[in-house]
């Protein structure tokens, strides 16, 4: 039985599926079907675009997400 | 969510309770004009309505309303049952009570939902009811009234929220104007920082002044495109609104000519039929119209009296001569003696001697009573005698007519005769040519006359049919259609040039990013801060890319659904191919194409009106593919562009479509040659699987009066 996606699941999927993306992120999108999957991923990019799908959904407020993501990335990459 | 039944009661034209039931398929209302057609659709409009308590007197039936005495109440009420996973109902009501003998007072508003899906009925809210089966998104795109409501496309966010609606993936802009937001932040903190860098700031400064004068172009050139596009959507409406009205336009154009012609030869007959009498009477003989009669009785006359005088004188002259006769033959002596003359001796001589008593010519005395006195007083006598004849004689050679008028007659009468004579008969018979020819004219006149007036009515009936189209458009337009074509095609060209600047601004603009990430800066952190950047510029172009994407999938989709339904409403007729078109703005717009790639830029009315009500059968099946719902579509009169031909194989191919559909239309009636009035077309019908109502005014109203008016139905079949 296939997985009930949410919209943020199926803009997660759209967004990595990107060739340049994925390329330079070095993933496979394959292995995201969910934010879930995404937010457990040791992926920074994946991670990004999770984190920055989930905490839009969940209506952080824009300041505060970009320095989260920001801070992340300045971490992880 | 598939309705079942509707009752209409006492709202506006439907008086008393009404009730239709539909079909799952195809459900046909078929209606004239002021039957109670676009009544139907607004008493579902008015049930659907979530947004105002409207209770308006304007709803209520005049008729009912008219029915009531003071105090006296009633109500509006319309009540809908329908499927949505079990069965429900909406009834929207309202009480309204006469106060007055022209006054009535609205109450009681109610908008009440029943839910049956349970072993219950139960009573909830009606606008929560209707939004949660029947959510106002859907309902956007499943009533249309109209031809001109078809067009989905019609304004530039449709696309944005038939793909936040229908596609896959909802608010994908949402996401994508935040990355670009993340991404400038994180470059304006790059940049700002490589700035400081005493190494780099020269470069740095050249690559933002590039980038700036390259953001100014792109903006411009973006506005430019918005510009054209926006241009080639104002030229392709109006060219759409010109060719919805071509037929009119076309029609006014022949009776314009034909109202110009007829009144040239108004005014020409006119001319021709006007005919000054007085100065045709003096100047042209008319008046010698009866003359010949005239003169042959004239003639008649004078050879009369011509004749009359001939013979008095010649009876003059007999008697004349006889008179003469007798007295020569008087005046003859005895012996045959020759006597003397009268005048010898003369009158003097003789009284002298007749007073002295003495003959003078013998010398003897003549006493008075001799022989010789008698002589000489019979001598005298004869003198005074001879004397009166000789006056008497001249007298007597006188001509018998002694004036020529008799003769001078005759002259004239023979001088009036003949040549002249012939001329003046010749003139009864211009006169009569002349006044038959002006007796056509006048005929010609009024059949004129009469023309106009009909290409009058004519003009008249079509800008009632084209209402909102005045006389001025309906001839401008037809002027005006090649000029903004041409515009429209050199708009296009512009965009076409525009486009390809554009993309060599992108190129200019992907060089300077790539020049400005290839700067080495001499802080560490700054280099960590550029690749930040880069990442979340490739999460930005994702995010971009993606929401492309998904609104290709959701065009591709669509535009398969659509020419599918095009094709089945299009069987045995060119059709093309129906795409929708992603505009720079991100808007869209249906087109069609030639299977060659040809834009066919101006379709027919009837392609048209097919080419859009098949985006709506496609939308319609995705709604039913993403919701697992289905969803009716109705529509009020949507084939008027539509002949009759196309109208039969339109409504044979909704019949077989498998979609809940109901639409209320004119089509399918005819004249009854008979009775001249509009009548069902059983043949047409017969063909139809369909549920089909047919409304009509009650008998007996009076067009003055809407309080006479009430809509009957009755299911045909």
């Amino acid at each position: 039985m296939s997985k009930f996606l949410t919209n943020s699941d199926k803009i997660l999927q759209a967004v990595l599926q990107d060739e340049k993306l994925a390329e330079y992120g070095n993933f496979n999108p394959d292995n995201f079907e969910t934010i879930e999957d995404a937010l457990q991923s040791e992926n920074a990019i994946v991670y990004a675009v999770a984190k920055i799908i989930y905490g839009k959904s969940e209506g952080k407020p824009v300041k505060e997400l970009y320095n989260e993501i920001n801070n992340y990335l300045k971490e992880n990459i | 969510m598939i309705l079942k039944s509707i009752k209409i009661k006492n709202f506006r034209s439907y008086y008393g309770e009404k009730e239709f039931t539909f079909a799952k398929g195809l459900t046909l209302i078929i209606g004239d004009n002021g039957d109670g057609k676009t009544t139907f659709f607004e008493a579902l409009e008015w049930l659907f309505d979530t947004v105002t308590d409207n209770k308006s007197e304007y709803n209520i039936s005049e008729k009912r309303k008219s029915e009531l005495n003071v105090g006296e109440s009633d109500e509006v009420n319309v009540s809908l049952v329908f499927d949505h996973e079990g069965e429900m109902e909406l009834e929207k009501k309202f009480r309204f009570e006469k106060t007055d003998s022209n006054a009535v007072l609205t109450r009681d508003y109610k908008f009440t939902g029943y839910d049956s899906t349970c072993s219950e009925r139960v009573s909830r809210d009606g606008k929560q009811l209707l939004e949660a089966c029947f959510d106002s998104v859907i309902r956007k795109y499943c009533m249309f009234k109209g031809e001109s409501e078809l067009n989905v496309f019609d304004n530039n966010t449709a696309l944005k929220t038939l793909v936040d609606t229908f596609s896959n993936i909802r608010q994908f802009e949402d996401y994508v104007t935040l990355t670009e937001k993340f991404e400038k932040d994180s470059d304006a903190v790059v940049t700002k920082e490589l700035r400081n860098d005493k190494k780099q700031a020269q470069k740095v400064k050249e690559l933002e002044e590039k980038r700036t004068r390259n953001a100014i172009d792109i903006q411009n050139v973006r506005q430019d495109m918005r510009n054209q596009e926006q241009a080639i959507s104002d030229y392709s409406t109006s060219i759409e609104k010109l060719e919805q009205n071509q037929e009119a336009c076309e029609a006014y154009q022949d009776i314009k000519k034909r109202i110009e012609k007829k009144r040239a030869d108004q005014s020409r007959f006119k001319a021709m039929s006007t005919l000054d009498y007085n100065a045709q009477l003096l100047d042209e003989y008319w008046i010698l119209r009866s003359f010949p009669n005239v003169l042959m009785e004239f003639q008649k006359k004078i050879s009369a009296l011509s004749r009359e005088k001939r013979k008095q004188d010649k009876a003059e002259t007999e008697r004349r001569a006889i008179e003469k006769g007798k007295k020569e033959l008087a005046d003859s002596l005895v012996g045959g003696a020759t006597p003397l003359p009268w005048y010898v001796p003369d009158e003097g001589t003789m009284q002298e001697m007749i007073d002295e008593e003495i003959c003078k010519v013998c010398g003897r005395p003549a006493s008075k009573g001799s022989e010789a006195y008698n002589f000489m007083v019979n001598k005298l006598h004869e003198f005074l005698l001879q004397t009166q004849k000789k006056a008497e004689k001249s007298e007597e050679e006188k001509p018998y007519f002694s004036n020529n008028f008799i003769d001078e007659l005759n002259r004239l009468s023979n001088q009036l005769g003949g040549w002249s004579q012939k001329e003046i008969v010749k003139l009864a018979t211009d006169i009569s040519d002349r006044l038959e020819l002006i007796q056509n004219r006048k005929r010609d006149l009024d059949k004129a006359t009469k023309d106009l007036q009909e290409a009058e009515d004519e003009k008249a009936r079509l800008l009632i049919q084209t209402q909102g189209l005045s006389e001025d458009m309906l001839d401008k337009g037809f002027k005006d259609f090649k000029g903004m074509s041409e515009r429209k095609n050199r708009a296009e060209i512009r965009l076409t040039e525009l486009k390809h600047d554009m993309e060599d601004l992108e190129k200019i603009k992907s060089q300077i990013d790539s020049e400005f990430d290839a700067i080495e800066p001499s802080n560490g952190t700054v280099k960590l801060y550029q690749r930040v950047h880069s990442t979340l510029k490739y999460i930005m172009g994702s995010f971009i890319n993606a929401k492309e994407r998904n609104i290709d999938e959701f065009l591709t989709m669509l535009e398969k659904e659509t020419n599918t339904y095009f094709e089945k409403l299009n069987e045995n007729d060119f059709r093309g191919e129906v795409r929708i078109i992603k505009r720079a703005d991100g808007s869209a717009r249906i087109q069609l194409y030639s299977s060659n790639g040809t834009l066919i830029s101006n379709p027919g009315g009837a392609q048209r009106t097919t080419m859009y009500m098949s985006v709506l059968f496609a939308i319609s099946n995705i709604t039913t593919l993403k919701r697992e719902q289905d969803y009716p579509l109705i529509f009020d009169a949507p084939t008027s562009s539509f002949g009759e031909f196309k109208e039969e194989v339109f409504y044979n191919i909704i019949d077989n479509i498998d979609k809940q559909c109901i639409i209320v239309t004119k089509d399918l009636l005819e004249i009854d040659k008979d009775t001249k009035e509009k009548k069902l077309n059983q043949e047409k019908l017969n063909q139809l699987t369909c549920l089909v109502y047919q409304i009509y005014k009650a008998p007996n109203y009076s067009p003055l009066d809407l309080s006479t008016i009430q809509t009957q139905i009755i299911r045909i079949k």
